[in-house]
């Protein structure tokens, strides 16, 4: 790694729909302090809005200290969504997934894998919130899109999961429908804010507190330049394992492990968004690619890890039924439904693999550097891994001055 | 040799192409290679989803395949890529290894570079005939038979005990090779069945059990558990809604009997004749695709002559010593009495 090339960003932007601030120091995304995975630039805010549409959003909720009491708190949880083309975009996305391990929850994964197509906002949660998380997705689906249900074929709602028992009432299930509608309406373009915020308020990664991440590449070279942007949700991985730039800094940073109480290692859920015109056959490579990133910063994938990434492109919009585009109409001729897309010869792929790996890495890098010391549930309380730690031990490395 | 249809039985709803078989998919042709030597009853099979000339592409494959598992060469780019490029030829499975050979040699004619768009990797689908076969001298099949396969690709369909369809059982009768296809709008999907394996009494036509009406005697020895498709479409689709045309073929082998619960390997393969993607060098292409609304006609189309080519496949068989045929006097006098 070596400097920063991009211009590096403030602290996390407003957070939406909050209703609490974690509390805390001032953090910094990885750029912030000299490091940048890989070899390829950044889009304009590093985060997966810079693909053209794309909206973020979150509900972040933090109320509560002390001992559980199951159903009112602590609450250390959210969720966070992601709007493909937007709220005012038209059609739905090409998409395709990926389980790495798939001990996790994706819902309506079966619906992507089936016709390649995505017309519903993604959702990032609790383990135990997808169903309600999903069931509100789907009332803001038909408020906004009266008579999208009426027959089948609906577009399901994609709402994932990682687990924040530790710090969170996980049983209480707080995320309600109109945390969710905040989300979907409040998700915009622009800078994405990261660490506990969202569906990673709550989140644990590589035994540091973990949470959302982001981060974009842009490719180069002859022909046109296209964007990959990735948001994570890092709940994964054991200290030991913490890899930064090919330095063991799990290894170097041994202490400040979380307290109280044993940590499951669990999950994490991978976005991949792309203004490149790419099929869901492609896209799925795309998504496979996100592994590559992922093991860069050590993970092994466990077996209680629901790892996951679903990649999408803005490129082509399918016209179809989508909780935005009016339905159309039922025809009987195959011939009528067709619709002409444009594809990325697979020769000019290998840029936007590379784009994808690193994009993840840096995004999971920034879940880490972003997030905040949290104290939740029981007193259970998770380190944010600490700045200073960090350079210092890259410069032992020799990676930073 | 009259076909199931000119029995006046005819499967499904929509009406055959011209020619009621794969080859009424524009640019697609078949070839045969029979193989007598030695004592051998066996041969090859070819799909050509263009003209060689035509140069350099890919097309979209989908696959349907039992227990997901393989029976197939070109298997990893065909997944991963949902990409082929060359014929895919039905062979013997002992003949696999000399016949891909074969391909790579074709391969190296289309292009000294061997790439991805001139037949690389080759697609060959091992079938099972060992119940009128020695597989270990079936070894000797190889280069010089599927040089002969692929001279003899054409719009013609032979069928019954031609080409891979020489050596087949099915239902404890001979089987063979078979056609049919589908005019749905604008597109046309054709399928060709290798029919093999399944049990006499689930022989099926139309949905009338008819196997156990055969006044015929069931062979002895180890029967063939495999059957083995190829579709082929015009209708614009992507590989993972030929994923799906594929198992809707299933689906009509099912219905057919070809599909039990004895079964161990099942193979459907189906391509699309459009979106040609060719070596663009990185640009940009364009392709179709038929939106989801459009694909269940496609579908209903892929089960229905997968279930009438199958059947075609053992009309058109001739009886060898082991096994007996399905004649069209033993069907319909089956036929007749499973309707009482």
């Amino acid at each position: 790694m070596g400097l920063a090339g991009a211009a590096a960003l403030a602290a996390p932007g407003r957070l939406r729909g909050e209703e609490g601030s974690a509390a805390g120091e001032r953090r910094m995304r990885l750029r912030e302090l000299g490091l940048a995975p890989g070899t390829m630039p950044t889009g304009r805010f590093n985060a997966i809005t810079d693909v053209a549409g794309v909206e973020v959003g979150h509900a972040t909720l933090i109320r509560g200290e002390g001992r559980l009491v199951v159903g009112q708190g602590p609450v250390r949880t959210g969720v966070t969504a992601i709007l493909p083309v937007g709220k005012a975009g038209e059609g739905q996305a090409l998409a395709a997934d990926f389980a790495l391990n798939g001990n996790g929850e994706m819902t309506g994964i079966g619906q992507v894998r089936r016709t390649g197509r995505l017309g519903a906002p993604i959702l990032l949660t609790n383990t135990s919130s997808v169903g309600m998380v999903y069931d509100a997705a789907l009332g803001w689906m038909v408020e906004r899109r009266p008579g999208l249900m009426r027959s089948g074929g609906w577009p399901e709602p994609v709402v994932g999961e990682t687990w924040d028992d530790f710090l969170n009432d996980l049983e209480g299930r707080h995320v309600r429908a109109e945390h969710v509608r905040a989300a979907i309406e409040g998700a915009s373009g622009g800078p994405v804010a990261e660490g506990c915020v969202g569906g990673g308020t709550g989140m644990i990664c590589y035994g540091f507190k973990g949470g959302t991440g982001t981060s974009s590449r842009m490719t180069e070279g002859k022909g046109k330049s296209y964007t990959v942007g990735v948001l994570v949700q890092a709940n994964h991985g054991g200290r030991p394992h913490l890899t930064v730039a090919g330095v063991p800094v799990g290894r170097e940073v041994p202490e400040l492990t979380p307290e109280r109480g044993e940590v499951k290692s669990k999950s994490i859920l991978i976005v991949v968004a792309t203004d490149a015109p790419l099929l869901p056959s492609q896209l799925q490579r795309l998504a496979k690619r996100t592994a590559i990133g992922l093991g860069r910063t050590g993970a092994i994938s466990t077996h209680s890890s629901g790892d996951l990434a679903l990649a999408f492109s803005t490129a082509n919009r399918l016209p179809g039924r989508d909780f935005l585009s009016p339905v159309a109409p039922m025809r009987s001729r195959p011939a009528s439904l067709v619709t002409e897309l444009e594809v990325l010869d697979d020769e000019a792929i290998t840029p936007l693999y590379q784009a994808t790996i690193e994009a993840t890495e840096e995004a999971v890098l920034n879940a880490l550097t972003t997030a905040t010391t949290m104290t939740g549930r029981d007193g259970n309380r998770v380190h944010a891994l600490p700045l200073d730690r960090l350079v210092e031990v890259m410069r032992k490395y020799g990676r930073l001055k | 040799m009259p076909r199931l249809r000119d029995l006046g039985i005819e499967i499904g709803r929509f009406e055959p192409g011209r020619a009621n078989a794969i080859t009424d998919v524009e640019g697609v042709r078949v070839g045969h290679a029979d193989v007598s030597e030695g004592g051998l009853l066996t041969g090859l099979t070819a799909v050509a989803p263009y003209q060689e000339e035509a140069g350099k592409r890919r097309l979209f494959i989908g696959r349907w395949a039992l227990d997901g598992g393989a029976g197939m060469s070109g298997l990893a780019v065909a997944e991963d890529f949902g990409t082929f490029s060359g014929p895919v030829v039905l062979a013997p499975a002992p003949a696999a290894g000399r016949v891909y050979n074969g391909l790579i040699t074709y391969g190296y004619r289309r292009d000294r570079g061997l790439p991805i768009d001139a037949g690389w990797p080759p697609v060959v689908v091992g079938v099972d005939d060992g119940f009128l076969n020695d597989r270990e001298a079936e070894r000797r099949v190889g280069e010089a038979e599927l040089e002969r396969c692929l001279a003899g690709l054409g719009r013609q369909v032979a069928e019954g005990g031609v080409g891979v369809g020489r050596g087949l059982c099915a239902f404890g009768l001979r089987g063979g090779v078979g056609t049919a296809s589908r005019r749905v709008g604008d597109y046309t999907v054709g399928l060709l069945v290798a029919a093999n394996g399944g049990e006499r009494r689930g022989l099926s036509v139309d949905g009338f059990r008819v196997g156990r009406f055969l006044d015929l005697p069931e062979p002895e020895g180890e029967r063939p558990r495999s059957v083995f498709a190829v579709a082929a479409t015009d209708a614009p689709l992507l590989s993972g809604q030929l994923d799906r045309l594929a198992g809707r073929a299933a689906l009509g082998l099912a219905r057919g009997g070809f599909l039990d619960g004895h079964v161990r390997e099942g193979l459907v393969l189906a391509f699309s004749t459009r979106n040609a993607l060719v070596d663009g060098g990185g640009a940009v292409q364009r392709v179709r695709m038929v939106g989801e609304e459009g694909l269940p006609p496609l579908f209903e189309a892929s089960a229905e002559a997968a279930e009438e080519a199958g059947l075609n496949g053992l009309l058109a068989a001739e009886s060898v010593e082991r096994l007996p045929a399905l004649t069209p006097e033993r069907l319909l006098a089956a036929m007749k009495k499973a309707k009482e």
